[in-house]
């Protein structure tokens, strides 16, 4: 009973990685930009939803409302003004960009919010919970889950379906070829990217909900989606997704065998992923 | 008087904004004529954790130097000769090995006669060994004695140059069981402790909380040490509803502790105490918890309401908090009183040297310290080890503030009955 829980328990932890992860799944699992300001655009949106339920009352359905634009315009100015500048066959220019972007993004976060902790106020969905049998499911870790199952399912889908999914595709698989066929790389790269940063909003609420933020948070949870990336395999969105699950699940494992471990096994999970399928574990064939 | 922030070429966000503002303004209150000419420099190196995690204690020192900036702007006097006071003020970015070089750079280049580091373990320690190793009087604080002692190697062999004042771990433990026999529980007590400095040594199994609270008559279960941010609890949580823990003990951050409270109610496990050290320091911190943190305990070691005087200003302590509360429009937070008590300590050692731009003369009259500061006596004659002073320390409880959130009532003063009493009577928490 307790391994079952502890099963549960990685499960919706792995929601809340999913949520982190997916965003990162289209940067740098598409796209191939490796977003070093991951967390910190996460952290800077979560201390703005900290400051906006300050002074209006809208409640958290509100503030998603509000928080969602705001990322999805600051994804879109990022990759505009900064990411499309940098982008191209080398990966290393992007990564030195947004590496320096992180540096300034906590140096900016501490200047406006200093160091203080902060977290939006605790409302009852955050504490609630309900139980089935011996094992109890926290209620926000549950919406955390759905919320990114959903996200999961519409992304994928987008990618697959529509237009701007093949684009993107196309422009992540052969810039000069796709842009010959008449599609505008960086213009599907800014809504990619505004994509990416709107589910980090969502993340952002949940995340000040379900513990704190501060300045200097940001990296720490960035290695988690990074991890889900990889083990999921490149480019599948619902690889990320499973990555998640099988990275939460195995913290959790980790943590009921020794409460200093769980971590350590979420590592070792994954270097075991890199090891025996380091093409991941939803991969497309080649 | 000057204070020097950062005068290299590097560029932080303060230097701009704060900082100039600060040396300008310091500038202005002090008209050249007012200096005394041609007198010597007395220069006092800080370091102090202005950005980065640890700079909620970095805040109060920065304010504090400013403050101490204004009182000796025409220097001090010595042996019947004025002095400046230079304070070379530096930001180690919550890092120790920044702290190290900074310290070395202070020590080699602009030859300081005295040091301040001003808090926590990871800014104290780096710069005490380089005070130790160059031969420059150091003084410190906010970090438990023990922490400062023994990982420098100083059971065995006292250090020369280096003093420190604070509480150590066998005060906190006091505090912690005192507050915890004031309730009415089973005596089962689950323990939290970071894979970290700070938890290492307080969950040290000969020297640290677990032992002493067994010593004490509780029963204590402590799982093995959790890596700070950890975004799972469940497994904690299990074991201490498992052993039916009514208790809940140890030192966090405010971050975990948040997860580690929020899932407590998910999973239904509703301990009726929760005394943690340094997550619930801050106003912040437990203003993060939200009205889970109503209840919640810790430790105090200054207060407004601590009945000692400044001996720099004759301020009381409730004087310096609304001081700060008008200057900055935030609560007073438990490292003002130190900071300033620190300045004291400092301005007294070299009032008393006989040559104050003299490492040894400065460390002669530091190691001879007796004065009353804003946080008790500091006299390193009694402490538990030669380079030691203690201080008092008290348990306290947030409830339901008047002007802020919450306010931070004592509930405890078993170790010192004759300093102060208790605010009102702790209470269980409530989980409703």
């Amino acid at each position: 009973m307790q391994w079952l829980d502890a099963i549960v328990q990685g499960v919706l932890l792995g929601g809340m990685y999913a949520q982190y992860a997916l965003g990162m799944a289209l940067m740098f699992g598409v796209m191939r930009i490796v977003n070093i300001a991951h967390g910190d655009v996460m952290i800077l949106l979560s201390l703005i939803a900290v400051s906006l339920a300050g002074v209006l009352p809208l409640g958290n359905v509100g503030l998603v409302l509000v928080i969602v634009p705001i990322a999805v315009g600051l994804g879109w100015l990022l990759q505009k003004f900064i990411l499309n500048r940098v982008v191209g066959a080398d990966p290393l220019p992007s990564l030195i960009a947004t590496f320096g972007l992180s540096i300034a993004l906590q140096n900016l976060m501490l200047e406006i919010w200093s160091a203080d902790t902060r977290s939006l106020p605790n409302s009852d969905i955050a504490s609630a919970s309900f139980q089935i049998g011996p094992i109890y499911l926290g209620l926000l870790p549950v919406i955390v889950l759905l919320c990114a199952f959903c996200l999961t399912g519409g992304l994928d889908a987008v990618l697959r379906y529509t237009r701007f999914g093949r684009g993107l595709r196309a422009a992540a698989a052969d810039t000069e070829a796709a842009a010959m066929t008449g599609v505008d790389p960086k213009r599907i790269y800014a809504t990619a990217t505004a994509i990416a940063v709107g589910i980090l909003g969502l993340a952002a609420i949940f995340a000040a909900l379900r513990a704190t933020v501060s300045p200097s948070d940001g990296s720490a949870q960035l290695i988690y989606a990074f991890e889900a990336v990889i083990i999921g395999g490149m480019g599948s969105v619902w690889g990320a997704f499973i990555g998640s699950m099988v990275l939460g699940v195995a913290q959790a494992v980790g943590l009921r065998i020794d409460p200093g471990l769980g971590i350590l096994f979420g590592h070792l999970v994954f270097l075991l992923v890199l090891a025996t399928r380091p093409e991941g574990i939803m991969a497309r064939k080649k | 008087m000057t204070l020097e922030i950062n005068p290299k070429s590097y560029v932080d966000r303060r230097s701009l904004l704060k900082g100039l503002a600060a040396v300008t303004a310091a500038t202005i209150a002090l008209p050249h004529a007012a200096r005394a000419q041609n007198a010597k420099t007395i220069k006092i190196g800080m370091i102090s954790p202005m950005t980065g995690p640890l700079s909620l204690f970095g805040e109060t020192d920065e304010y504090t130097a400013a403050k101490i900036m204004e009182l000796v702007a025409d220097g001090i006097e010595v042996n019947g000769e004025t002095y400046n006071i230079e304070i070379l003020m530096r930001d180690a970015q919550s890092n120790p090995n920044r702290a190290a070089e900074l310290a070395g750079d202070l020590i080699l280049n602009d030859e300081v006669s005295l040091m301040l580091p001003a808090s926590t373990t990871d800014i104290n320690n780096p710069t005490a060994d380089q005070c130790e190793l160059y031969g420059v009087p150091c003084i410190s604080s906010n970090s438990p004695w023990q922490a400062f002692v023994m990982p420098r190697g100083g059971a065995e062999n006292p250090f020369m140059w280096t003093y420190h004042f604070f509480w150590g771990l066998e005060d906190v433990l006091g505090t912690f069981t005192g507050m915890w026999r004031s309730i009415d529980t089973n005596g089962k007590v689950g323990m939290l402790f970071p894979r970290n400095a700070d938890g290492e040594t307080w969950g040290n199994e000969e020297y640290g909380l677990p032992s002493a609270v067994r010593e004490a008559g509780f029963e204590a279960f402590a799982p093995s040490m959790f890596e700070p941010r950890t975004n799972d609890f469940s497994a904690q949580i299990s074991e201490f509803k498992n052993n039916n823990c009514e208790i809940v003990g140890g030192i966090t951050y405010v971050a975990d502790l948040k997860t580690f409270i929020t899932q407590c109610k998910q999973q239904n496990y509703t301990p009726k105490v929760v005394t943690v050290a340094a997550a619930l320091l801050f106003p912040s911190g437990i203003e993060a918890m939200g009205e889970l943190g109503e209840g919640m305990s810790s430790e105090v070691w200054w207060t407004p309401a601590f009945p000692f005087t400044s001996s720099l200003t004759g301020q009381t302590s409730q004087e310096i908090a609304d001081g700060w509360g008008e200057d900055t429009g935030k609560q007073w937070t438990q490292p003002l009183g130190y900071s300033h008590a620190l300045w004291e300590v400092i301005l007294d050692t070299l009032k008393r040297s006989s040559d104050p731009q003299d490492r040894d003369a400065n460390r002669e009259a530091l190691a001879a310290t007796n004065l009353d500061t804003l946080v008790g006596n500091i006299n390193f004659a009694d402490g538990p080890h030669p380079n030691i002073c203690k201080t008092p320390i008290f348990g306290g409880q947030w409830v339901e503030g008047e002007d802020w959130p919450f306010d931070l009532k004592i509930v405890d003063n078993t170790l010192y009955p004759d300093v102060l009493e208790p605010d009102t009577a702790m209470k269980p928490l409530d989980w409703s």
